[in-house]
C-alpha cells in the first residue's frame, strides 16, 4: 500500500498547481458524490464543483502552501488539512486560507469526496 | 448576509397545504373496510408492534425466497416507456416527413388574449413553426407535417393565460398515426387522474388515530386496481415516487410531517428493493414504525439506499421476507438503524446503541454556543455539533487527560501543525511576539518536516500518544461562550459502518499563562479537522483530529464573508482591534477629530453589516461607541429576528 503521507502530498502539489494553472482540469479529481464547502456555499457533484470553482471571481490565483497534514482513514481513504495564502490577481494582499480534503480510493488511485474550503483572514 | 436559521424546523419547508393533517377525520371515514391493518396499529408514536395481524393473502404475496411471477428480478426501476419522443418520430421512430395535417386550436377566445398572441405562445412552446396560420371562427387553424402530430397533440390542454388551449386535428388522422397518438393523448389527463387518485389512496390510507400511513398491498386498492397503475410494471414504478410527492405536499415542514405519521406500513407489495419506495426516506426522516412484512427483500444491498436514514426508527419489521434468513439478521440490522428498538416484533435485549441517550426531554441544555447567529457554512446535524463543540473544548480547555479518556481510545489519531507564516492582526501592538517554542517539536507541517520517521512519529495514535503531546502545548482557554469568534462546518460523513461528523472548525484560543507576559502573545488563531463518531454509549468518539495553529488572525474573515453577500473586502476589516487601535491613535495624535474616528468606526460596522449609514450610527450610540459591542449588538438582533428590514442597506440573500 502506498505511503498515505506520500499519496497526500502528491494530491496537494497536483490539486494546487492545476487550481492555479489549470482549473478546468481539477473536474477530474470530483466524482458525483463528491462535496464542496466552499467559504458558505455547498456544491455537489464534478461538475457543478468545477463550474464552481471556474466561475470564482478572479482572473490569476496562485496558492502558497505554507503547512500541510493527513491522517489515514479506514478503507484507504486520507483526510488532509492544507493552509496558506492565496495571491488573486494582482492584489498585493495574499488571502490566508484553511482547506480540508476528505480522499478517497478509487481504482489504484484516488477522489476528492469532501472539499472544505475556508478563508480564515481577510485581505 | 446570509441570515442563516438553522432552525431545522426550516428543513425540508415545502409547499403549503394543510392536507392529510387536516383532513383526518374524513380520513378516518373514507378508509376502506378492506385493510385489516388499523386494528393493530400503534396508538402512540412509541415503538409497539405495527402489526401483530397476518397480513391478507394478495396476488402479490410471495412466499420468502420465491421470486413474484411478474416482478423482474432486478426490482422496478423507473422505466421511461412514456418519455416525449422527439418531434419528427412516431413511436421514437423517426418518419418520413409526407403531407400536412390541419389541426385547430380553440379556448383562445375566452382567455382574454389575442389569436397572434395564442400563435406567438405556440410556436414557441411547441418548438415548431405553425404553417399557414388563420383564425377561422372561434378557433386557429394550421398546419403540421403528419409526423408530429403525435407530439403536437401532447400539448393539447396546455396551460395558457390562466387556462387551456385545446389543440386538435381537424378530421379524422390516418390510422397509422392513431396507433401512436393513442397513449399520448390520454397523458395529461391521466396525470391529472394520478395525482388526484394518490391523494385520496393517500387519505384513505391515513390513519389519523395511530398517525400511521397503510401502504401495504397497494395492488389490492380497490381504486388503484381500478386505475390499471398495477397492471404495468412501468406504471407501477412511477406510482410509489409519485405518491412520495404527493405525500410530501401535504406538509408544510418536518415538524408537520414529524407529527402527523408516526409509521409506515409497505407490506405485502412485492417489493424486490426499495428502489422504488426510496424516497419514503426522504419524506418522512423521523419514522419510528416502518413495516416491509412479506415482501421480497433478500439481501441488504437491496435496502442500501436506506441505511443509516431514518435516525429515529425504533420498529423496523422484515417478517416475509427471505432477508430474515441471513446470519446476524438482527446484529445487522441494528447496526444500519442504531436507534431500533424492536425487529420483527421482538425486542432487541440491550438498549438502542444510537448516537447519544436521546431522552424524552429532548436534546437537553447545552452549554451557551448560540449557534442561531453563527456564521457557518454547512451544519448537518446541528445538535449533536452544537453538543460536541461545547463540550469537547471546554474539556480539552480544563482538564486533557479526562478530555483524551473521555473523547478518544486507541484507533484514535492527533497530529498538530504550525503555521509561522500566516499574518497576525495588523495593529495588535500589544502582542507583538508570536513564540512558537512550545509548539515546533510537535509540529508535523510536513512543508517543513521532511524526515519520514518524524512524520510518522508525530502522528500520535491512542490515548497515550495523544497526551504525550497534549501535556508539551501551552494550557488554552476556548471561549465557548462568544460566537463570533468561532467558524466551523459540520458533514454527515459515512466512517466504516456508520455515520460519522466531519467537523472542521476555525477559531481562537487564549494561553491563559501568557495573558500576563507583557510582550508576548497570548493568543492563537487555530483550524481544526475533527472527524466524530458515535462512541456506541451516548457520546462521542474521536477518532481523527489535526490541529493547526497559527498567529492571532482574528474573526473578521468569516463574518465578513457571511455578514455580506458579496465581501469587498474593507480596507481595514478588524473590528476588535481597531477600536483600540483608534483609541491609541487618538492618544497619540490629539489633532484627530472625534468626529473623523465616529465616521469611521459608522463605515466600518457598514461594511461588517450591511447597516444603512442611520442604523449604523444608532447602533454604535447605543453601544457606547464600541464596535465590537456593536457587532454583538447588531448579531443579537438579526437572530431575534427582530431587525427592522429597513436597517439593511442590501437586501438579506
Amino acid at each position: 500500500m502506498a505511503d498515505y503521507t506520500a499519496v497526500a502530498e502528491q494530491f496537494i502539489t497536483y490539486y494546487y498547481s492545476t487550481f492555479d494553472k489549470n482549473m478546468p482540469g481539477l473536474s477530474g479529481l470530483y466524482r458525483p458524490n463528491s462535496l464542496l464547502t466552499f467559504e458558505s456555499t455547498q456544491t455537489q457533484g464534478a461538475n457543478d464543483i468545477a463550474e464552481k470553482l471556474v466561475s470564482l471571481p478572479f482572473q490569476k490565483v496562485e496558492h502558497q502552501v505554507a503547512t500541510k497534514d493527513a491522517q489515514p482513514i479506514p478503507g484507504g481513504g486520507i483526510v488532509v488539512l492544507v493552509t496558506g495564502a492565496l495571491k488573486v490577481d494582482d492584489s498585493p494582499a495574499p488571502l490566508n486560507f484553511a482547506q480540508t480534503f476528505i480522499l478517497l480510493p478509487e481504482g489504484g488511485s484516488y477522489y476528492v469526496s469532501h472539499d472544505i474550503f475556508k478563508l480564515v483572514y481577510p485581505a | 448576509m446570509t441570515g442563516r436559521s438553522s432552525l431545522p424546523a426550516n428543513l425540508g419547508r415545502n409547499r403549503t397545504g394543510g392536507g392529510i393533517q387536516k383532513r383526518r377525520q374524513s380520513a378516518r371515514l373514507d378508509r376502506e373496510g378492506d385493510l385489516d391493518m388499523g386494528g393493530q396499529a400503534p396508538t402512540g408514536p412509541r415503538a409497539r408492534p405495527i402489526s401483530g395481524a397476518k397480513p391478507r393473502p394478495t396476488r402479490s404475496n410471495t412466499a420468502p425466497g420465491q421470486k413474484p411471477e411478474a416482478g423482474p428480478s432486478k426490482g422496478f426501476r423507473p422505466v421511461r416507456s412514456n418519455a416525449r419522443h422527439p418531434v419528427g418520430t412516431v413511436n421514437g421512430i423517426k418518419q418520413p416527413a409526407g403531407g400536412f395535417i390541419e389541426m385547430k386550436v380553440s379556448g383562445w377566445k375566452e382567455l382574454k388574449v389575442t389569436n397572434s398572441e395564442t400563435i406567438v405562445f405556440l410556436e414557441r412552446r411547441l418548438k415548431e413553426k405553425l404553417r399557414r396560420v388563420r383564425p377561422v371562427g372561434d378557433n386557429i387553424m394550421f398546419q403540421v407535417p403528419l409526423v408530429k402530430v403525435p407530439t403536437i397533440l401532447e400539448f393539447d390542454n396546455i396551460k395558457f393565460a390562466g387556462g387551456n388551449l385545446r389543440i386538435q386535428p381537424v378530421n379524422e388522422l390516418p390510422a397509422s398515426i392513431q396507433a401512436a397518438i393513442k397513449p399520448t393523448v390520454d397523458r395529461s389527463e391521466e396525470a391529472q387522474q394520478l395525482a388526484t387518485l394518490l391523494k385520496n389512496v393517500l387519505q384513505s390510507r391515513y390513519i389519523a388515530t395511530s398517525k400511521m400511513l397503510d401502504l401495504s398491498a397497494l395492488g389490492t386498492h380497490p381504486q388503484l386496481q381500478g386505475s390499471g397503475f398495477f397492471d404495468q410494471d412501468s406504471t407501477r414504478a412511477k406510482m410509489f415516487p409519485a405518491m412520495m410527492k404527493v405525500a410530501d405536499e401535504q406538509f408544510t415542514n418536518r415538524a408537520e410531517k414529524r407529527d402527523s405519521v408516526v409509521s409506515v406500513n409497505l407490506a405485502s407489495n412485492t417489493l424486490n428493493d426499495i428502489s422504488m419506495v426510496a424516497s419514503l426516506a426522504a419524506t418522512f426522516p423521523e419514522l419510528k414504525n416502518l413495516s416491509l412484512e412479506n415482501n421480497n427483500i433478500t439481501t441488504f444491498k437491496q435496502l442500501e439506499p436506506w441505511r443509516f436514514k431514518f435516525r429515529k426508527l425504533e420498529q423496523l419489521l422484515l417478517t416475509g421476507n427471505p432477508i430474515t434468513q441471513l446470519p446476524n439478521y438482527r446484529e445487522d440490522c441494528r447496526k444500519w438503524w442504531k436507534s431500533l428498538v424492536m425487529l420483527d416484533n421482538e425486542y432487541y435485549p440491550d438498549p438502542p446503541p444510537a448516537l447519544r441517550n436521546d431522552t424524552a426531554a429532548g436534546p437537553g441544555p447545552f452549554p451557551p454556543m448560540p449557534l442561531m447567529i453563527q456564521p457557518s457554512g454547512v451544519i448537518e446535524d446541528q445538535d449533536h455539533t452544537n453538543e460536541f463543540l461545547s463540550t469537547f473544548f471546554p474539556a480539552f480547555d480544563t482538564d486533557r487527560q479526562l478530555c483524551v479518556q473521555t473523547f478518544y481510545n486507541h484507533q484514535s489519531m492527533f497530529s498538530i501543525s504550525v503555521n509561522v507564516s500566516a499574518p497576525r492582526l495588523s495593529g495588535d501592538t500589544k502582542h507583538n511576539i508570536q513564540k512558537w517554542d512550545a509548539y515546533i517539536p510537535k509540529s508535523r507541517n510536513m512543508v517543513r518536516l521532511r524526515n519520514p520517521t518524524a512524520i510518522k512519529d508525530r502522528c500520535a495514535k491512542g490515548p497515550t500518544a495523544i497526551l504525550k503531546i497534549w501535556n508539551t502545548l501551552p494550557r488554552t482557554f476556548h471561549d465557548v461562550t462568544d460566537p463570533l469568534k468561532w467558524n466551523y462546518d459540520s458533514r454527515n460523513i459515512s466512517y466504516e459502518d456508520t455515520v460519522g461528523m466531519l467537523l472542521t472548525v476555525h477559531g481562537e484560543y487564549e494561553e491563559p499563562e501568557n495573558v500576563a507576559m507583557e510582550g508576548i502573545a497570548s493568543k492563537r488563531s487555530f483550524t481544526r479537522t475533527i472527524l466524530v463518531l458515535p462512541n456506541g454509549a451516548g457520546g462521542y468518539l474521536v477518532r481523527r483530529d489535526m490541529l493547526l495553529v497559527r498567529a492571532y488572525g482574528g474573526s473578521s474573515a468569516w463574518q465578513a464573508a457571511t455578514l455580506m453577500p458579496q465581501p469587498p473586502p474593507p480596507p481595514q476589516p478588524q473590528p476588535q482591534p481597531v477600536v483600540a487601535q483608534v483609541t491609541e491613535q487618538a492618544a497619540v495624535q490629539p489633532v484627530a477629530d472625534p468626529k473623523e474616528q465616529m465616521l469611521q468606526m459608522i463605515q466600518q460596522l457598514i461594511s461588517q453589516t450591511g447597516l444603512t449609514p442611520k442604523f449604523a450610527e444608532m447602533c454604535l450610540e447605543q453601544t457606547g461607541w464600541d464596535l465590537t459591542k456593536a457587532m454583538h449588538a447588531f448579531n443579537k438582533v438579526r437572530a431575534s429576528g427582530s431587525l427592522p428590514p429597513d436597517a439593511l442597506a442590501q437586501p438579506v440573500v
